[in-house]
């Protein structure tokens, strides 16, 4: 993963791969870190795979791969940088993810955010997304209730949603 | 288009329910990006993002746009997988920005197949 917002598209995904029906999403960004949660109310993982979900070889599609590489990349690249990775879950409830990365010289840079939101929010008409993000001090909340009901696979929809999470973006900065 | 506030996201919407009403809802075939960690990491949301583009400037919004997770073909990342009509589904491989708006205009639009950047036809 080049930049943190692919870590935070490949991450969010796992929570819509747990069935999750309602996902929120916080990506706080300050003059020194990264912070980053993810609440699901997804299927959870019990006691057992949650110690193996930062093993690279340890994943629930072995049909597919071998491999579950989300995590593990995601825990090296925060810890790199002095930061941290923690997940908790409980079993028919749902899963918290927060990750810090502290911006220095081993941090990715932040990315396309606004396009992991829009492809985030598009992925899945039974997810209802719950964005917040934060640059120091201006924050920008998303809800997707705003699009509930249109169809999420329409190329027009799709581009609107991109477009809008960019002048979410532009107007941060 | 430019999408600046939420209105104008919900006005959009607006437009999408009252196409999905009508006839409009049937779509003709599909278009599926790989979106799993092997993916993302080899840059298949810029490849999402130029699919979509492409399909609203040549008008197409009788195809659909589906994100799909990893399916095992990691060494050709970003797949996308193209189904036109009863046509057998056609996986393409290591489509970047450029291959991708050629899939929407030789394959989405006048039905070619790229043979060069071809990895596998029918189902996985």
């Amino acid at each position: 993963m080049k930049t943190i917002a692919d870590h935070v598209l490949d991450i969010a995904q796992n929570s819509v791969n747990a069935n999750a029906k309602c996902v929120e999403l916080f990506f706080l960004e300050n003059d020194d870190d990264f912070f980053i949660k993810i609440k699901d109310n997804g299927c959870g993982i019990d006691k057992d795979k949650l110690s193996k979900v930062f093993d690279p070889f340890f994943t629930t599609h072995e049909k597919i791969r071998r491999v579950g590489l989300g995590l593990p990349f995601l825990k090296q690249n925060a810890e790199l940088t002095g930061g941290y990775v923690h997940v908790s879950s409980q079993p028919q409830e749902g899963t918290i993810l927060e990750a810090k990365l502290f911006k220095m010289v081993d941090c990715p840079p932040v990315g396309d955010l606004k396009g992991t939101f829009a492809t985030l929010v598009t992925s899945s008409p039974n997810v209802s997304w719950k964005i917040c993000r934060c640059l120091k001090n201006k924050c920008y909340d998303f809800s997707s209730e705003v699009i509930k009901g249109a169809d999420l696979t329409s190329p027009s929809v799709i581009k609107a949603i991109f477009e809008y999470f960019k002048s979410m973006e532009y107007a941060l900065r | 288009m430019k999408i600046k506030n939420l209105e104008e996201l919900q006005r959009i919407k607006e437009e999408s329910l009252k196409n999905l009403n009508g006839r409009e809802s049937k779509k003709r075939g599909r278009v599926v990006v790989g979106m799993g960690t092997c993916g993302i990491s080899a840059g298949a949301k810029d490849t999402l993002r130029a699919i979509v583009d492409e399909m609203e400037k040549q008008s197409i919004d009788d195809v659909a746009v589906i994100q799909s997770g990893c399916m095992g073909l990691c060494e050709v990342e970003p797949t996308v997988e193209v189904q036109i009509g009863d046509e057998e589904p056609v996986i393409y491989g290591h489509v970047n920005e450029k291959q991708a708006r050629r899939i929407v205009k030789e394959h989405v639009v006048k039905g070619n197949v790229l043979r060069e950047i071809l990895v596998k036809r029918g189902k996985i």
